[in-house]
């Protein structure tokens, strides 16, 4: 098992050093001036030097790769005089008298747009994310996994009819699109009754410039993110669920005389579980990584609008982090389903 | 004593618009403590008509009329108009079910035990604490060495005879009246079908069951039931005591059942087919001096074949799969599916391959072809050296070396229709100039093998399995090969269509003086069409020698048990 784990994670580890590679070489042939962008119009020749040196930004594309990889990497070994020794959050191992062996936490740089640091711009944002996409896939799950069993049990009849259209419209509405229609009529419209604003995000400054936590401003957000997903889950329950219904062993079960909610407790759901977790767990993934449309339209913001702003801005070091905790978190996602699925079906044996 | 009684049965399938009719007015009796066989061919409605009895028919557009009543001692319980929930008290308790696929009848995510206990707790027999030992007294019952590891075990840990074992004692274990067997051993190697038979027997007079017993096979029916009924197309055809049926049929499809099948003990140059019966109902000389070949004309030909020269020649032939690899693509674990196999195939002659499922007969057959990496050892054809070639020189070598598969379901492209599947290997290797001599081959072939040339527009599904078989056998022969592979060709088919294919093959090989190799699990099969057999365990060779030295005395432990075990 933990061999299972360290291969998943070896894979994450490829995964973000591709992806760091991929975006440099992107980056880097870009027509973007990182110290413009930095530094605007007004600034110093000095400044400049002093800046292009500190992140090796006069120096060739593998370079400034390496030197990234560096300041990520937990262990390092670095001249005293480097320039970007005052930013890590360190640990002397050994201490030399020209270089010296350090521990540190991995380092994202700083935000070329206001200069503080663009790991814990993540870390800020990070929570209003989580906290939307898990209420989302709840509430996808709750109603998918009603909606598919509804139509599963009557299949053919009206109702299932009536699921599937709805599943098929509902599923054809690009998020933009959803989240538009969705403002337009629970804030604007219906606003006088529903009270809900337009625009906002999961903590809002109130008039005091306290930071307080406005959970009204995720209800709008939700429904919009959510209706794909609801739709995607309800199609893939009706399915593996009417395929085990007209599975043997089902008759099986019901040769042996139990009762309607055994049959569907025991042998139904269990059986229909596992291609239902994966339309679940990646939907999760993709909704943690960032509702970008959703996020951009209700301006609320979270990881999503962070990776939009650092895009239109060019903060590149943003850019990077965003990227890198965007895998971090397909990967983690990705390791919880396998456990997942060897959880609820015996004959899956992850750590083969 | 009457015990369930069907009156009038009808069910059908479908929409309002497109009813197919499964079963038609179906009377039937069973009898406390008798085994009631109900034999027929697919589609016959005897399975449909099983399921109806304690209504598990699935529920796609089903309509069912008629009665179904059980006599419990003094009541009368009618199957078809009770409620669901006090039919779930009948279910299991009263009548239960033997399912026909053990590896897909049972839950995969439950252990066994679970599933046999959930019945016993559905019908509170007994105190929760005692239905483990409940259980496990049932599996020791039913002949499971090991009832505790079996208790624990997950579905897929088990052998498909195992968890046959399980679903009987799933069956028994609430002590039903009424017990339905719907071909429970058709899934299972003939060494294990035997087995299950005799368990049945022996619970069948411990317990003092009444147990309706389906299978499409006549011997398994005989050798286990009282009384037999034989359905057709959804009806009853007859019905009388098992010794009456099968020493007198009177209805000329039974004949034709019984007769068609091959048997070990004689070996005939044609099978009577059901149509014989049906066109001549006095059709009596299908085993007389003239159809029956005797030893000394077995002998003349053998010798005649062990003189004709050596089409095939293989030399210890070794094939393994790889199961797994390691990150660099380097091969961790392989499987030996064939192991040093040597055996020769003279022109003219057919060669049988005889073995239960896994003993590596198929990737044999595959292995001479080509169609399967070989390890090592050689395959000489003509001189040429097969396992060497690349796909490029064997390409013209494909036309005299042809395969037929075993299932006529699945070989069949769905989106060709016959004309294009007969004519696409003449197309690829070009032996007809153009469309009409094309075409009029295909013809040809077709009416070779029974069909009309009105078929060629056809599409597959339209077919019947046996007249897809033939079709099989058609493409094969458009290229004129001299050798075919038949891979189990026969197993998926119907007795009476089996027979059919089986004379097929036979005037064929007369005919354009074919050699095969035919593999089987089926031993009276091959005794009926091969003049040499192979019989193979485990990927070795264990015996090889004529039909009637390896049937009447076989030397290796493993053909003895083989026969032992048929029926």
């Amino acid at each position: 098992m933990i061999w299972f784990i360290l291969k998943k994670l070896t894979h994450g580890l490829g995964s973000i050093i591709l992806i760091i590679l991929v975006l440099s070489f992107i980056l880097f042939y870009a027509p973007i001036d990182p110290v413009r962008m930095s530094f605007g119009q007004r600034s110093d020749e000095e400044t400049i030097n002093l800046f292009k040196q500190k992140y090796y930004l006069d120096k060739s594309l593998g370079i400034q790769i390496f030197h990234f990889f560096e300041d990520l990497s937990p262990l390092q070994w670095v001249k005293n005089n480097d320039l970007r020794l005052e930013d890590y959050k360190k640990q002397f191992i050994f201490k030399g008298e020209f270089s010296s062996l350090i521990i540190k936490k991995p380092y994202f740089r700083k935000s070329f747009a206001n200069g503080r640091p663009a790991w814990d711009l993540l870390i800020e944002a990070f929570p209003s994310t989580l906290v939307l996409a898990i209420s989302s896939i709840l509430i996808a799950i709750i109603l998918g996994l009603c909606l598919g069993f509804i139509a599963s049990i009557h299949v053919n009849s009206i109702w299932d009819r009536l699921i599937l259209a709805f599943c098929s419209i509902s599923y054809s509405i690009p998020s933009y699109v959803s989240s538009l229609l969705v403002v337009v009529f629970f804030a604007y419209w219906l606003g006088d009754y529903t009270g809900l604003p337009i625009q906002g995000s999961l903590y809002e400054f109130n008039d005091e410039g306290d930071l307080r936590l406005e959970l009204k401003n995720l209800i709008l957000p939700v429904v919009a993110l959510g209706i794909r997903p609801v739709s995607m889950i309800a199609q893939m329950t009706r399915v593996s669920c009417l395929d085990v219904l007209s599975s043997d062993f089902i008759r099986t079960a019901r040769s042996k005389g139990i009762t309607n909610i055994r049959l569907v407790q025991k042998h139904l759901i269990p059986n229909c579980i596992n291609p239902i977790l994966t339309t679940i767990s990646s939907w999760f993934a993709s909704l943690l990584a960032g509702s970008f449309f959703v996020e951009f339209v209700f301006n609320y913001k979270g990881l999503g609008l962070l990776t939009i702003t650092s895009l239109n801005q060019f903060d590149i070091p943003l850019i990077m982090a965003c990227c890198v905790m965007i895998v971090i978190l397909f990967v983690i996602v990705n390791l919880i389903t396998d456990f997942l699925y060897s959880f609820f079906d015996p004959r899956i044996k992850f750590y083969d | 004593m009457k015990i369930l009684s069907i009156e009038n049965l009808s069910i059908s399938f479908g929409q309002n618009d497109k009813l197919v009719e499964a079963v038609k007015c179906l009377n039937l009796d069973l009898n406390q403590g008798e085994i009631l066989g109900i034999v027929g061919e697919s589609g016959s409605g005897k399975s449909v008509t099983a399921m109806s009895i304690t209504r598990l028919l699935s529920s796609s557009a089903q309509y069912v009329s008629g009665r179904i009543q059980y006599f419990n001692e003094d009541k009368t319980i009618e199957l078809l108009s009770i409620k669901e929930n006090e039919l779930q008290g009948i279910r299991g308790r009263a009548i239960s079910i033997i399912f026909q696929e053990p590896m897909s009848s049972l839950n995969p995510l439950l252990t066994c035990g679970d599933q046999v206990a959930e019945g016993l707790l559905a019908h509170k027999l007994l105190p929760r604490n005692e239905v483990k030992d409940k259980v496990l007294f049932w599996f020791s019952k039913v002949g499971i060495q090991e009832p505790n590891r079996v208790y624990q075990s997950f579905p897929h840990q088990l052998s498909g005879g195992q968890l046959q074992r399980v679903l009987i004692a799933l069956a028994l274990c609430c002590k039903p009246k009424i017990v339905i067997a719907d071909e429970p051993t058709t899934a299972l190697d003939v060494g294990i079908q035997k087995k299950i038979l005799d368990l049945l027997l022996e619970l069948k007079k411990e317990f003092n069951l009444s147990i309706i017993f389906i299978s499409h096979d006549l011997g398994v029916i005989q050798y286990l039931c009282d009384r037999v009924v034989v359905m057709r197309h959804g009806s009853k055809v007859e019905e009388s005591e098992t010794s009456e049926v099968f020493i007198n049929p009177k209805q000329n499809y039974t004949k034709g059942l019984i007769y068609s099948r091959p048997s070990i003990k004689y070996k005939l140059r044609r099978l009577p087919t059901v149509t014989d019966f049906e066109k001549n109902p006095d059709y009596k000389n299908w085993k007389d001096d003239i159809n029956l070949i005797n030893s000394t004309e077995q002998d003349r030909k053998n010798i005649e074949l062990c003189q004709a020269k050596i089409l095939i020649d293989v030399n210890n032939l070794k094939i393994e799969f790889i199961q797994s690899r390691n990150w660099f693509g380097k091969i961790t674990k392989k499987i030996v599916a064939i192991q040093q196999a040597s055996f020769k195939i003279h022109e003219g002659e057919v060669l049988g391959l005889v073995g239960e499922s896994g003993s590596g007969k198929s990737s044999l057959g595959k292995g001479i072809l080509g169609l399967t990496q070989i390890s090592s050892g050689s395959v000489i054809y003509k001189g040429i050296e097969l396992t060497k070639l690349s796909n490029k020189e064997w390409r013209p070598l494909r036309k005299e070396l042809q395969i037929v598969f075993q299932d006529p379901y699945s070989s069949l492209n769905p989106r060709k229709n016959i004309y294009s599947a007969i004519t696409e290997p003449m197309i690829v290797h070009q032996i007809y100039s153009n469309e009409k001599e094309r075409k009029e081959k295909a013809v040809d072939l077709l009416e070779t093998v029974g069909l009309k040339s009105e078929h060629l527009q056809r599409y597959p599904h339209q077919f019947s399995g046996g007249q897809r078989q033939r079709i099989c056998i058609a493409r094969a022969l458009a290229l004129n090969p001299r050798f075919i592979v038949c891979d189990e060709s026969v197993s998926a088919l119907d007795v009476s269509v089996q027979a059919q294919v089986l004379n097929l093959l036979v005037e064929l090989k007369s005919k354009f003086g074919l050699s095969l190799l035919f593999i089987t699990h089926d031993l009276s099969v091959v005794n009926f069409i091969a003049d040499r057999i192979i019989v193979l365990q485990n990927g070795t060779i264990k015996e090889e020698g004529y039909p009637y030295q390896i049937i009447n005395n076989p030397k290796s432990e493993y053909t003895k048990s083989l026969i032992n075990s048929l029926i």
